[in-house]
């Protein structure tokens, strides 16, 4: 990873968020200055006040990374058949920790070992919808009513569209 | 806030991370030092990748809670918003970029300037289904059309988890 990348991010969507923030706060300082001080003042509260958590958050993703066995995954879910079996993928998807560039492979790695499209679409929705991972990361910015919202939610659309998708699809 | 509360968190929850995270690689230290030390490896490797964003990613938040108009947001996402406006708070959070590091600090920002229960959960479900940034990941691993029926599946069931959130909102209130 470059000096460029750790600054700015390496991902489009890293960068975006960066020279987004500097974009918007040198406006901000040029026409609104009251308003980027107050912004920033702020931020750096919030920031002070939660950063505790946020490593915490990042290190137990990490740590729980570590601990998933991968080919056990891709074992089971490239066996699964039928609605059951589509929605016990899309299950599974929700349990797998990481961003998109660790994940993908994984799902990438389970279609190799016989998975069909419905599997695969599910694991894909699950992943995204129920996002277990997310979780500790949740916590740090909603209540645990919202953050058990989402995931009861995530939940139920991934069941419901999964047996959606083996029935259309086909498992 | 007192010190302990900035250090493990003010709500149970926020505890259990850091409390938990703690625990974790205590019994990994103990039982596979092996394992607690790649996690721990990884998990600064990740900090360390993610720093400059996640600090840009709080100013970033705090600024938009700034400019956004206290009560405009609150009539399009507050009590009062329709069932479109909370649909298409959810579908708009699909297209912000970034993880939940960048995100989450602006719908919680979103949230304190007055948008409701209902919007806030459609916008966390919108982004976590749709995600257009993993879009480039998916035509690595996936091609177009996994891609194309992902984006089809996540924006279906966004709108109608946005719906089913409006009328679950208006019946509480009696509306």
């Amino acid at each position: 990873m470059s000096v460029l990348d750790l600054l700015i991010g390496a991902s489009v969507g890293q960068r975006v968020v960066v020279v987004g923030t500097l974009v918007l706060y040198g406006y901000l300082a040029v026409r609104r200055p009251s308003t980027a001080r107050a912004a920033a003042e702020r931020g750096a509260k919030t920031l002070g006040m939660l950063t505790t958590l946020v490593l915490a958050a990042l290190l137990l993703a990490s740590a729980i990374g570590r601990l998933l066995p991968r080919d056990a995954v891709a074992g089971l879910i490239g066996g699964a058949a039928g609605v059951p079996g589509v929605v016990l993928a899309g299950l599974v998807g929700g349990a797998l920790p990481g961003g998109p560039y660790a994940v993908y492979p994984i799902i990438a790695e389970v279609a190799d070992n016989g998975a069909g499209l419905a599997a695969v679409l599910a694991l894909l929705v699950g992943y995204g919808g129920i996002g277990l991972l997310r979780v500790p990361y949740g916590l740090v910015f909603f209540e645990e009513r919202i953050v058990a919202a989402r995931v009861a939610i995530g939940v139920v659309v991934t069941v419901a569209f999964a047996a959606v998708i083996a029935v259309v699809i086909g498992a | 806030m007192s010190r302990l509360d900035v250090l493990v968190g003010d709500s149970w929850g926020q505890r259990v991370v850091v409390l938990g995270t703690l625990i974790l690689y205590g019994y990994l230290a103990v039982t596979d030092p092996g394992v607690a030390r790649a996690g721990l490896a990884g998990g600064l490797s990740t900090i360390t990748s993610l720093a400059t964003t996640i600090v840009a990613a709080f100013f970033l938040a705090s600024a938009i809670g700034e400019l956004l108009p206290e009560e405009r947001l609150a009539e399009f996402l507050g009590a009062s918003a329709s069932a479109h406006e909370v649909v298409a708070a959810g579908l708009v959070a699909g297209l912000v970029p970034g993880g939940p590091y960048a995100v989450y600090p602006i719908i919680d920002r979103m949230r304190d300037r007055g948008a409701d229960t209902p919007a806030v959960l459609t916008m966390l479900t919108g982004y976590s289904l749709i995600s257009v940034g993993r879009v480039p990941y998916g035509l690595v691993f996936f091609g177009p059309h996994v891609v194309g029926l992902r984006l089809l599946i996540a924006g279906t069931a966004t709108v109608a988890v946005g719906t089913g959130l409006f009328g679950v909102g208006a019946l509480r209130r009696g509306t």
